[in-house]
C-alpha cells in the first residue's frame, strides 16, 4: 500500500471554492450538453462539457446526482463525459442485464460510438466497480484509472453496507461524513427542515431498483474481478474517505494489492461521497499527482 | 360450496403478546422450541378436529422470519396433515414461488404430499411480500418473472412425462424427471390467494385459476371479482362462483359476551401487520423492497405512488448514525403496558371491524345472517373461516369449532345451495364442465 497519507490540508484550503459552487439534483445547466447515443439497442444518455483529454466518470448505485461542482471544475481541463448508466436516470433500462459487467460493456461500446480511443476513467462506488471491469477488458484505451471507494471486491474485514435492507434513504445518508456535512452540502437549515430533498430521494429510490436488477448476491462484489485485475497495468489511484461508513477501506487496500501500478489515497474528513465532500481529492488523483 | 378452516398459527409467547413491533426487527434468539412444539401440536390437533366437525378444507399459509406465523415451512405441516387426516382437502395458500431457487424440489415435495394424502392437495402460489424475499434473499425485480416461470416449470414437471430439459430465464434443469408425480391427474388444483393485486387477478383470470381474496374488505373484493369476470369474458369464457374464493374472520361462541371477548383477541396476539388493530408495524423498506413493484409500472396516481415509495419518517441525525447498524435488533421488545389512548385506538379498531364485518363474531344465530351477507355480496364457491388467531386460546378455538360443526356449517351449506354457489370441485374452473367426483 502506498500513499496512505491523509490530504486534509489541501481539502481545507479548497473546500470553500468547489464545494460552495451551486448545483441542483438532476438539473443540467445550460452550458452542459445533454445527449443520447444508441448503443446495444439502448438509448444511453450522457452529460458532456469541456475540452482537452476525454474524462469519463461513472456514477454510483444511487444514480447520477446531477452536474456536480466536481464535474464543472474538471471541465476546465478535460472533455468531461458523465453518462446515466443504462437503466439509470434518462438512459433506457437493459431488461436483460444481470451483472455490472453488462453495463461496463455497454459503456465501452458507448465510447466506441463516440469515437473515443483513450480516456481518463473514474467512477465511484458501483461506478468504480464498472471502471475496474472496463480496465480488465480494454486497458490499452485507459490513460489513468481513478477508483473512488469502488465496489467490486469482497472485504476481508467488515461488510459493504446493504443498500437493499437499509433502503435508499439510510444508505444514501450513510455515505456522508456526518449530518452536518449533509446539511451543509444541500443547504438544509437544521431548524426548518429535517428531511431529504424530494428530488434526491426520488433519484435514490428509482436508482436502487436498477441496482437491484444487476447486483443482489453476492452484494456489491465479484469473486472473479480481483483475479482479472492482476493483469491490469494502467496507472491507478484508489481514493477512500476516512469516514466512509458504507464501504470498508479494506476493499481499497485489496485493489492496490492486485493492481500492478496503484496507490491508495485516504481522504480525511470525507465519507463515501467523496465527489461531493472532497472533490479536490478526485481532481488531484485524476491529475496523476500525489495529493 | 366448500368450507375451509384457517389460522395463522401465531407464536403465542407471553413476552411478545400485544407488544408493538416493526416487521423483521426481532431476533430469532427469542424463540423457545418447547413452546413452539406445544403450539404446533395444538394447531395440528385443531385442524384434525376441524375435519371431524365437518370442514371440507384445511388451509395453511406461510410467512418467514416473523412471530405471527410459526408455519414458515408449511409443506411440513401439510405432510403431517396428509397422513393424520382422512377426508378434508389440504389447501396451501400458498407457497412463495419466487423465493425457491429450486422449484423442481417444490414440485416433488407437493407431489409427495398429494400422494400421501391420496389426492387431497390443493396447491396455491404467491409472490410473497418483501419479508419473504428478504428472508430467502430473492431478487425483488425478478419476483414476478420467477413466479411465472416456476409455475410453468412445476405444472410441466407434474403433467408431462420426463425426462425433459428446462432452459428458462431464471431456472435451468438438464434433467427434469422427478420420481414422484402427483396422485391427482393431470395435477392438483391450483388456486391463487392474494390481496387484490390487479396483475395477479388478471393473470389468474387469463389462466382460469380460482382466485382467493384474503380477508379483504367486502366492497373492493366484490369489484376485484368483477374485474376477474371482465378479463374472463375478454378471454371468451364466463367466470363463475367456482373461480372465487374468500377468506374471512369468523368466530362462534356460546354467548355473545364470550364471542365479543374472543373476537377481540384477534387484535391481541403477537404483532401481525395483517391483523388490523394489532401492534404490528410495517417496515417501509421491506414493504417496498426494491423492484418488488417496479417504479416504471406504477399507476400514475399520487396515492399509489406515495404508498409504494413510502420512505417512512426521516430523521437525518438518526439515519446517518444508524446507516451502518445491523438491520435486525436483538433481544425482546420492551413490553410496555397499553396506554389509555392505545386501548381506545384498539377498541375503535375492533368496533370498526365488527361493523364492517372484517371480524364476524357471535353465537351461531347472530353470525349466520352476516355470513349470508358475505355470500350474497361476493358469491364465492369456496370460503375459509379464519379463527383461533391472535391471542385466542385452544379452548376458544375448540368451542368455536364445535359450534361451527353443529350449527354453522350445515346452515351455510343450505344457504350456498339456495344461492347456487358452486365450488371448484363441482365445476372445473378450466373448462366450466361438471367434475365427476365431489368431496
Amino acid at each position: 500500500m502506498q500513499g496512505a497519507e491523509p490530504i486534509d490540508t489541501i481539502i481545507a484550503e479548497q473546500r470553500e471554492g468547489i464545494v460552495a459552487m451551486s448545483w441542483q439534483v438532476r438539473e443540467v445547466p445550460p452550458s452542459v450538453d445533454g445527449s443520447s447515443c444508441h448503443v446495444a439497442g439502448l438509448d444511453v444518455h450522457y452529460l458532456r462539457k469541456g475540452h482537452g483529454p476525454v474524462l469519463v466518470h461513472l456514477h454510483d448505485s444511487l444514480g447520477n446526482w446531477g452536474w456536480l461542482p466536481l464535474y464543472e471544475r474538471l471541465a476546465e481541463d478535460f472533455d468531461v463525459i458523465v453518462p446515466d448508466l443504462p437503466g439509470y436516470g434518462e438512459s433506457q433500462r437493459p431488461e436483460w442485464a444481470r451483472h455490472p459487467r453488462d453495463l461496463a460493456i455497454v459503456v465501452l461500446q458507448l465510447l466506441d460510438r463516440l469515437g473515443i480511443e483513450r480516456v481518463l476513467l473514474s467512477g465511484i462506488g458501483l461506478g468504480g466497480w464498472l471502471a475496474a471491469e472496463m480496465a480488465t477488458m480494454r486497458q490499452r484505451s485507459i490513460e489513468r484509472l481513478v477508483l473512488v471507494a469502488p465496489a467490486g471486491i469482497k472485504p476481508r474485514v467488515g461488510e459493504i453496507a446493504d443498500q437493499m435492507l437499509r433502503g435508499p434513504l439510510r444508505f444514501g445518508l450513510g455515505g456522508f461524513r456526518d449530518a452536518e456535512s449533509f446539511r451543509q452540502l444541500f443547504a438544509i437549515d437544521r431548524d426548518e427542515v429535517d428531511d431529504v430533498p424530494d428530488a434526491l430521494y426520488t433519484m435514490w429510490d428509482f436508482s436502487t431498483e436498477m441496482t437491484a436488477r444487476i447486483v443482489w448476491k453476492p452484494w456489491m462484489f465479484s469473486l472473479e474481478l480481483p483475479h482479472l485485475l492482476r493483469g491490469v497495468a494502467v496507472p491507478a489511484t484508489v481514493v477512500w474517505g476516512a469516514c466512509d461508513e458504507l464501504f470498508p477501506l479494506d476493499c481499497g487496500r485489496q485493489y492496490v494489492e492486485v493492481l500492478a501500478d496503484a496507490r491508495l489515497e485516504v481522504v480525511a474528513g470525507a465519507g463515501h461521497w467523496i465527489d461531493l465532500e472532497a472533490p479536490e481529492a478526485v481532481i488531484a488523483a485524476l491529475s496523476g499527482g500525489s495529493a | 360450496m366448500k368450507i375451509g378452516y384457517f389460522t395463522e398459527r401465531p407464536y403465542q409467547d407471553p413476552r411478545i403478546m400485544g407488544v408493538a413491533l416493526t416487521d423483521l426487527d426481532l431476533s430469532n434468539d427469542i424463540y423457545d422450541a418447547r413452546l413452539s412444539a406445544d403450539l404446533f401440536e395444538r394447531y395440528l390437533d385443531e385442524k384434525v378436529y376441524a375435519e371431524q366437525v365437518g370442514f371440507d378444507m384445511l388451509m395453511l399459509n406461510e410467512h418467514h422470519s416473523t412471530p405471527f406465523q410459526l408455519g414458515g415451512v408449511m409443506n411440513v405441516e401439510a405432510s403431517i396433515l396428509a397422513r393424520i387426516t382422512e377426508r378434508a382437502k389440504i389447501v396451501l395458500l400458498g407457497n412463495v414461488l419466487p423465493i425457491w431457487d429450486d422449484p423442481l424440489w417444490l414440485a416433488e415435495t407437493l407431489a409427495v404430499i398429494d400422494v400421501i394424502s391420496r389426492g387431497r392437495l390443493v396447491t396455491g402460489w404467491v409472490r410473497g411480500t418483501g419479508r419473504e424475499s428478504v428472508a430467502h434473499n430473492a431478487q425483488g425485480p425478478y419476483n414476478w418473472e420467477r413466479f411465472q416461470e416456476a409455475h410453468d416449470l412445476i405444472v410441466k414437471a407434474w403433467s408431462t412425462p420426463g425426462p425433459f430439459r428446462w432452459e428458462g430465464n431464471h431456472y435451468h434443469f438438464r434433467y427434469v424427471n422427478p420420481g414422484m408425480r402427483p396422485f391427482q391427474k393431470p395435477h392438483p388444483p391450483v388456486w391463487i390467494p392474494g390481496l387484490m393485486s390487479k396483475n395477479t387477478v388478471e393473470w389468474c383470470a387469463r389462466n382460469r385459476i380460482p382466485y382467493v381474496m384474503l380477508a379483504t374488505r367486502l366492497e373492493p373484493t366484490r369489484r376485484s371479482f368483477e374485474y376477474y369476470d371482465e378479463v374472463a369474458r375478454a378471454q371468451g369464457y364466463e367466470a363463475g362462483t367456482h373461480h372465487r374464493g374468500y377468506l374471512f374472520k369468523v368466530h362462534v361462541d356460546e354467548t355473545e359476551e364470550l364471542a365479543w371477548e374472543a373476537g377481540r383477541r384477534f387484535l391481541e396476539g403477537p404483532p401481525n401487520i395483517f391483523l388490523e388493530g394489532s401492534r404490528g408495524l410495517v417496515n417501509p423498506v421491506m414493504q417496498n423492497l426494491p423492484g418488488m413493484v417496479s417504479r416504471t409500472e406504477l399507476l400514475p396516481t399520487r396515492e399509489v405512488f406515495e404508498a409504494l415509495t413510502s420512505r417512512g419518517r426521516t430523521d437525518i441525525d438518526r439515519d446517518i448514525t444508524r446507516a451502518a447498524a445491523p438491520p435486525v435488533l436483538s433481544g425482546l421488545p420492551v413490553k410496555e403496558p397499553e396506554t389509555p389512548a392505545e386501548r381506545a385506538m384498539r377498541d375503535a379498531a375492533y368496533d370498526n371491524q365488527l361493523e364492517t364485518m372484517s371480524i364476524i363474531t357471535g353465537t351461531p344465530e347472530t353470525v349466520l345472517p352476516k355470513i349470508r351477507t358475505v355470500l350474497e355480496t361476493l358469491r364465492p364457491g369456496q370460503i375459509f373461516f379464519w379463527d383461533g388467531d391472535g391471542a385466542m386460546t385452544h379452548d376458544d378455538a375448540m368451542r368455536s369449532l364445535r359450534l361451527m360443526g353443529a350449527e354453522v356449517l350445515p346452515a351455510v351449506r343450505e344457504m350456498a345451495a339456495e344461492l347456487e354457489l358452486h365450488d371448484a370441485f363441482e365445476i372445473d374452473p378450466a373448462t366450466n364442465e361438471p367434475v365427476g367426483a365431489s368431496v
